[in-house]
């Protein structure tokens, strides 16, 4: 395969989804999201769409909107006790600038709490297609994270993100590891003027600056399936997992880092679940890859018996740990080397300096540091993100500064 | 002397005067001019071997009085040369000329004649030799005539060259219609009526032969080909084509290792199972796989044996090579039909392959170089009665990793293999002969640069051949055949593993032929295995991993089988193949059923034959496996009582006919094939280091049907052969699975099925040494699995798959185009040198190997894997000493 893998380096090319493709007659209802015991469960509710279907290609807005009905969210005891959910919005997407708005639900239990020692579903009544209810399962203990910390290569060109976790030997042996990661981005120029993004106007800010417009916050939920077995191990112990790897020069190291671990157990039943979902969606076409497989989950419809629910629910406890870097302090990133590639390029503006009557080194401030070069003809302030407002989170409320 | 002036010319009275009438003498000349000289005296032609000596040689003579030749005869003599004629022609030769008879004393030297006789004998295995011409021979005791009888004649087809025997040459009598073809050993058996008999010997790229026999009583007969001088030996398929019409087999391959060479394949390296793909039946699912499909079978549905051994793994460096060296190699014959009763444990096809018992007239070896691979050999006799061959072959393909790109993650990979092929013949007399033959092959690669995959194949083998008498021959094979593979993984210190699986088979076959009476040829015997199988080891890999040593139960089975079959020749116009084989299965349940094996051949005339057959088969042992491409870590798994032995049949139908007086041999054949018990898996299912394996798999019943459409031409400037496939695979779960089942239990495309496939393989031969070869290979894009909707899961777009194999990849063309340089035919020459300089897919097509798709955190990107994306250029040199 090494060989194949390494003729294949340069041989993998664009190809399309195909229209041809056969398409279900009947989408397929997705339900997402654990049962965590002694936390807040979120669950989302959605639905299968065609594989041509495209976000990025259409211009119109409404196309971007996922045009979720509201559903009836809850979790139920085996004894008959509910806990009811609630609706939640955000929006969600925004890429680059051309990106619009989609709208997404997610519902949210109060499960904190949840006793332990009961057995537990996720009950769904979505509108015209009946109700929806996972399999009663038993509260599976996350294991403890006994480290979570960054590790530096020994030439400090990368940092790998690593988990030490320890559970019962008679517990769970399958895990989840999930992360997120949130980092300021501050670049060392304040900008006085921004783009904004949905008309190309430059717009002249006021002082003082909003917080935000220079030094923003982004975020990333981690998207692979990163699935841990233990199973043929003397003790239920996952040692230096790499959870991720962070690079000098990688953005999300400009400033303060950080990186939030969910651990969340499974049994085996889950645990096929997700290697099936990993394997479907990151392990396909290579020349060993296994035959693409059909989901099957723990989720079944009331009201359809045969319908087919793509979702696997599990009821847990969640291991949680958050760690900071100072990429900043540690010199991981050079913002001089990155400002032309963050900045947006004069011919797309639809006014100029001089239309405003402007020299634009009045409206650059320097804030700290060397002197930076800038081409105003091509770079426009500091960091693009910034500027865009719609990227730009709001500071966490566990930001430390 | 007389003799030879009288072949030179001597109208001028050996005179030659210039226009002044001086005297001409040519002074201090050299050999050459002096055979000038010579020529330009003689009405024949000059031939002359030059001396070590040559260039030392200084001649003055006088060619304008008479006398010439003479006077250039006795210069030669003085220089050691002989002057010789032969048929018009002059030969000057070192030392002792060209004889023209034996010496009349030559027979009164008893120990001589005794030891020529025995060297005779040696060679030829058997009392009399014949080698065509215009000798009659004399077959049996003319005094003990069996009249209004026939009479069995036998022996072995041997090379003159080599003295190896020749495997798949057809002898045959036009007008009995008998026929027979040389085995694996070259050893034949024809039935012959009493009287005046001309018999045919034809074959690959040999001299075709005409014996004129006088047959009285059973005897034995060697038969010596020769090649011919200009073989046009580009061409694959051999004497099957002269017995295409005649045979009673269908859908049998054979290929012999000179045209296996010829065809241009990746990197330049010869390789059997590549050039199987080019045949009409045969298919993979994709460049660079491991295995092969015949005729809607899966991979492991092929019993792959290699000189009567069989090889879990044929193949290297993930399915770019097979695992056979082509330099031992004599002969590969595919069985894609009529499978001989001997055969079996297989639902599918088999292949079978032999080496070369090697020189036994001197020692040879061949050393040669490719782009990835270097490889070498060395046969030769080993005293009167013994040959041996060897051959190795190795890897050094880890420059090929060194230039991936910095970032790549298998720039640390390495990859590498080797294989060892051996054999030893003894004949004892002219009936009885030991055959020692061993095979080690090892692959070992590495992902990253801690982790380790490595499998091995080993076989070894001992077979007693015996001709009893004319009548009777016995051929008893014992053996060890064993597979393993390793993979280990030290990336993570607790996590720290090794994984092994072994399987390993002790066999006996017992294979006799009987020709009892005129018409019948009878195969009976048996054939015994036992298997042990070791499923899977897991054990831990340094002190600091917490792995948990897991050894699985060791499967072991016997598996055994009686069979008898005859080829009845019941008039001149139908032969009929017939036969049962009853298989037995013994594990913790015992299973056994009879195979039927029948075909049929009716002549409508002496060029135009049609066929029919059946077959039904039994597999005992299955192949695990969950991936597109066979994988080098896949396992094997005995049946059971949870799982049930693969059932088979297969009905064909063909007719053959030779056109363009004999030089084009068109064939059409169509299949049916069903197929039960074959093992599919449920989704996410374990297969490796599973003790309950049978609660993963699931039943699947196939069926495969097609149309296969040849014509070849074998000999001429322009030769080789061009086939059209029409052919389906489709597969069905069997059970109530309901939703569950794959495709939700409807019929679905196989991952090799492709129902159009195109081949065409040409060679133009510029002279006897320079070759063009082209390979042209057009194929339907094999079934793929897509998704068919999209959905989000865990901030991401994910797919949703359902049916299996509902789409297909684009189609498949490449262009693969070789010239050869033949190595020089002069026979005294002290090294062979031959040189292909190639390119792989010239046209660089990007052709797909697979489709793909990803989700991104908003959309669906597809993508097409393409494993030979642009032209490959390769170069071979091969050197024969």
């Amino acid at each position: 395969m090494v060989f194949a893998a390494a003729l294949a380096a340069g041989c993998v090319y664009d190809y399309g989804v195909g229209k041809d493709f056969p398409h279900l007659e009947k989408s397929l209802i997705v339900i997402e999201g654990d049962i965590i015991a002694g936390g807040i469960s979120e669950v989302r509710v959605s639905a299968t769409s065609k594989m041509e279907t495209t976000r990025s290609a259409s211009t119109k807005a409404e196309d971007y909107v996922l045009h979720e009905p509201l559903c009836q969210v809850w979790v139920e005891s085996a004894e008959g006790e509910v806990w009811p959910g609630k609706d939640t919005t955000y929006v969600w997407g925004f890429e680059n600038y051309f990106d619009r708005r989609l709208l997404r639900i997610s519902y949210t239990v109060d499960t904190r709490d949840l006793p332990v020692d009961g057995e537990y579903r996720l009950c769904v009544s979505y509108p015209d297609r009946g109700e929806y209810r996972s399999k009663f399962k038993k509260v599976l203990k996350a294991p403890q994270v006994e480290s979570f910390d960054f590790v530096f290569a020994p030439d400090t060109s990368y940092i790998n993100v690593m988990l030490t976790s320890r559970g019962d030997n008679d517990g769970a042996r399958f895990c989840r590891i999930e992360y997120e990661e949130w980092w300021e981005n501050r670049p060392p120029l304040m900008p006085n003027v921004i783009l904004y993004p949905y008309d190309y106007e430059l717009y002249i800010l006021s002082q003082p600056y909003k917080d935000s417009l220079y030094k923003c916050f982004d975020k990333f939920a981690s998207q692979k399936i990163l699935l841990e077995d233990t199973r043929n191990m003397s003790e239920n112990v996952v040692k230096d997992k790499i959870v991720t790897t962070l690079y000098k020069q990688q953005r999300r190291v400009n400033r303060l880092y950080s990186i939030t671990l969910f651990q969340t157990p499974l049994d085996k039943e889950g645990y096929d679940y997700y290697k099936a979902l990993k394997s479907n969606s990151e392990e396909m076409g290579g020349l060993y890859s296994p035959y693409p497989s059909e989901m099957v989950g723990n989720v079944f419809s009331e009201t359809f018996p045969d319908e087919v629910v793509i979702g696997y629910v599990n009821v847990c406890t969640r291991g949680e740990k958050r760690i900071f870097l100072d990429g900043g302090k540690l010199g991981l990133f050079n913002w001089r080397k990155c400002l032309e590639m963050e900045t947006v390029e004069k011919k797309y503006w639809r006014t100029t300096y001089d239309d405003r009557g402007m020299r634009p080194y009045d409206y650059l401030r320097k804030l700290e540091g060397e002197d930076y070069v800038i081409d105003f003809d091509r770079a426009y302030w500091g960091s693009k993100d910034c500027f865009d407002v719609s990227r730009c989170y709001e500071k966490p409320d566990f930001w430390p500064r | 002397m007389k003799r030879i002036l009288f072949f030179c010319m001597m109208v001028l009275l050996a005179a030659q005067t210039d226009a002044a009438g001086q005297k001409v003498v040519h002074r201090n000349i050299g050999l050459d001019s002096l055979m000038k000289v010579m020529q330009g005296f003689c009405q024949g032609q000059v031939y002359y071997v030059p001396g070590a000596n040559a260039a030392s040689l200084n001649y003055t003579v006088d060619v304008s009085s008479p006398g010439v030749i003479d006077r250039i005869v006795g210069l030669l003599g003085k220089s050691g040369y002989t002057v010789s004629h032969y048929e018009g022609d002059v030969y000057v030769l070192q030392g002792i000329g060209l004889k023209e008879g034996l010496p009349a004393e030559y027979f009164k030297f008893p120990v001589q004649q005794e030891k020529d006789q025995l060297l005779l004998g040696t060679l030829k295995g058997t009392v009399n030799e014949a080698s065509g011409g215009d000798k009659v021979y004399q077959i049996g005791d003319k005094d003990n005539v069996k009249r209004g009888e026939r009479v069995y004649l036998s022996g072995y087809v041997r090379n003159y060259r080599t003295g190896e025997p020749v495997v798949g040459v057809t002898l045959y009598d036009n007008a009995s219609k008998a026929i027979a073809e040389s085995d694996q050993h070259g050893f034949y058996r024809i039935m012959l009526p009493v009287g005046d008999v001309e018999l045919n010997v034809a074959g690959f790229s040999l001299e075709e032969t005409i014996l004129k026999l006088n047959v009285y009583n059973d005897d034995l007969l060697d038969v010596i080909v020769k090649e011919k001088v200009f073989a046009l030996n580009e061409v694959v398929v051999t004497s099957e084509d002269y017995n295409k019409v005649k045979s009673v087999s269908m859908g049998v391959e054979n290929l012999r290792i000179s045209a296996i060479r010829k065809v241009p394949v990746v990197l330049g390296e010869a390789d059997v199972v590549k050039v199987l793909l080019t045949l009409p039946g045969v298919k993979s699912v994709g460049e660079a796989s491991n295995g092969f499909n015949v005729r809607g079978g899966a991979v492991d549905q092929n019993l792959v044996l290699f000189n009567g051994g069989t090889v879990y793994n044929p193949s290297h460096m993930f399915g770019l090579f097979s695992g056979f060296n082509p330099d031992v190699i004599s002969d590969v014959e595919l069985y894609k039909s009529s499978i001989p009763v001997n055969y079996g444990g297989r639902i599918s096809s088999v292949l079978d392959v032999n080496t070369r018992q090697g020189n036994n007239k001197k020692v040879i070896a061949s050393l040669s170089a490719g782009a990835l691979t270097t490889k070498g050999h060395i046969e030769g006799p080993i005293g009167k009665k013994t040959t041996f061959i060897a051959g190795g072959r190795t890897t050094y393909s880890d420059w090929l990793l060194n230039l991936l790109p910095k970032d790549s993650e298998y720039k640390m990979g390495t990859a590498s293999f080797y294989d060892i092929t051996a054999g030893l013949t003894h004949n004892f007399n002219d009936k009885h002969s030991i055959h020692f033959n061993g095979y080690y092959s090892s692959d070992q690669f590495k992902f990253r640069v801690n982790t380790k995959y490595a499998y091995e194949n080993m076989n070894g083998s001992v077979k007693w051949r015996s001709n009893f008498n004319t009548k009777h021959s016995m051929e008893l094979v014992a053996g060890y055949d064993s597979y393993n593979y390793l993979t280990s993984d030290w990336t993570n210190e607790v996590k720290a593993y090794e994984m092994a699986f072994d399987i390993s088979q002790v066999y006996g076959r017992l294979k006799m032929k009987y020709m009892p009476v005129s018409g019948h040829s009878i195969t009976y015997g048996a054939d015994f295995v036992s298997y042990g199988l070791m499923p899977g080891s897991y054990l831990p890999v340094g002190e600091g991993s917490l792995v948990i040593p897991e050894i699985m139960a060791d499967e072991t089975a016997k598996e055994g089988a009686v069979y008898v079959g005859d080829n009845w020749a019941v008039n001149d116009r139908l032969s009929v193949d017939y036969g049962v084989r009853y298989s037995m299965f013994k594990s913790n349940k015992f299973y056994s059923a009879p195979e039927i094996r029948l075909s049929g051949r009716y002549f409508i005339n002496e060029r135009l034959s049609v066929k029919a057959g059946f077959n039904s088969m039994r597999q005992y042992i299955h192949m695990l496996s969950n991936t597109v491409a066979v994988s080098p870590t896949d396992t094997w798994k005995l049946s059971d009582k949870d799982i049930a032995p693969q059932k088979g049949w297969q009905m064909a139908a063909g007719a053959y006919t030779n056109v363009l007086d004999d030089k084009v041999e068109l064939s059409v054949e169509a299949y049916y094939k069903r197929m039960d018990n074959y093992l599919d898996f449920k989704s996410g299912s374990t297969l490796v280091m599973n003790s309950n394996v049978a609660e993963d798999v699931v039943g699947v019943k196939g069926k495969a049907y097609g149309l296969e459409l040849m014509a070849s031409k074998p000999l001429g400037k322009l030769n080789g052969w061009a086939s059209y496939t029409w052919s389906r695979t489709r597969l069905k779960e069997v059970g109530d699975r309901g939703t569950s089942a794959i495709n939700r239990g409807e019929w679905y495309n196989a991952a090799y099925d492709k129902p159009h496939e195109l081949k065409i393989v040409a060679n133009y031969k510029f002279t006897h040494r320079v070759i063009l070869s082209v390979n042209l290979d057009y194929a339907t894009g094999r079934p793929a699995t897509v998704p068919v909707a999209r959905y989000d899961y865990n901030d991401a777009v994910r797919l949703y798959y359902t049916l299996r194999n509902s789409h297909r990849i684009p189609d498949y063309f490449r262009t693969d185009i070789a010239l050869n340089l033949e190595p020089t035919h002069r026979l005294k020459a002290f090294t062979h040198f031959s040189f292909t300089v190639g390119v792989y897919n010239a046209t660089g097509r990007k052709n797909a190997y697979s489709i793909y798709y990803e989700g991104s955190a908003t959309d669906v990107h597809g993508y097409k894997l393409s494993v030979f994306a642009a032209p490959i250029p390769y170069m071979n040199f091969n050197f024969r000493f």
